[in-house]
């Protein structure tokens, strides 16, 4: 992965599953790393 | 969905929030379909893509540049831009991505994301996506452009007519939306962004193998 902007720490999300009523909270498999993304601000890391 | 008889019928669906004009979400997507090919249940799974917007802001009809809207909006120097430019070229190129930031068109995705749902109705939602982020990244074609995104449609083997009255009449707008709400709900401040069987998830453009990982999960975190 190829570093880009400069970012905060990168945040785990703690998100419920596209269907709250069939599943529960979505269990992330990468960690806490969150590189390789584009966020709301504009910014790509 | 497909099926896959070896599995006793059953199916993973990865749903897959992004934006046609994430640089990563093109590469995800990309890793993701390597990924499938190498899962000995590769026909079980299905994609389903998911608008998310990250410049909403951006207008229909003002095209601006991309390195110019990040140093002149966003305030980055533009070597530095230039420099995290080469840095994803490179790793799409290494992807077999042919990137081409300094001619991308940045303009608002929405209708994009519309035109990927009115895809979806024909069962070609992943070409479509596909049609589009190569529009965006390496022809520098204006994905806002409705005769050029009907031209893309038509392309894929849609109607291009169909198309085009779709994006006029403002048809799916309302499958973006519930795609925003949903992705807030999620809590999903970045893309790409993957679930997979609405129970775990992948942040990011992660290689291959995160990928595949993630589908042995699935499979058997029943």
């Amino acid at each position: 992965m190829t570093s880009t902007y400069e970012t905060e720490e990168p945040q785990a999300p703690e998100a419920q599953a596209p269907e709250p009523s069939e599943a529960g909270p979505l269990i992330l498999l990468n960690g806490d790393e969150s590189v390789g993304m584009c966020d709301l601000e504009g910014e790509c890391r | 969905m497909a099926g896959d008889v070896s599995g006793g019928g059953r199916a993973i669906t990865v749903d897959v929030w992004s934006d046609i004009m994430c640089p990563f979400c093109y590469m995800g997507d990309t890793l993701l379909a390597q990924a499938i090919e190498r899962f000995p249940h590769a026909s079980a799974v299905s994609v389903r893509h998911h608008s998310y917007q990250l410049m909403p802001e951006l207008s229909r009809d003002r095209p601006v540049d991309l390195i110019d809207l990040l140093v002149e909006q966003r305030g980055y120097p533009r070597d530095r831009v230039e420099s995290m430019h080469a840095g994803i070229t490179e790793r799409a190129e290494s992807l077999g991505l042919d990137y081409r930031l300094d001619r991308a068109v940045t303009v608002n995705s929405r209708d994009a994301h519309r035109l990927s749902y009115f895809a979806a109705t024909g069962g070609l939602q992943n070409e479509m996506v596909h049609r589009l982020f190569r529009a965006y990244f390496t022809d520098g074609l204006n994905i806002a452009d409705h005769s050029a995104l009907a031209d893309m449609a038509a392309e894929i083997g849609l109607d291009r007519d169909e198309a085009l009255e779709a994006l006029k009449s403002g048809r799916h707008d309302d499958d973006v939306e519930a795609d925003l709400r949903q992705a807030r709900e999620l809590g999903i401040s970045g893309v790409p962004f993957f679930v997979l069987d609405g129970k775990y998830a992948v942040s990011g453009a992660q290689d291959a193998d995160v990928f595949l990982k993630a589908l042995d999960t699935a499979w058997g975190g029943d």
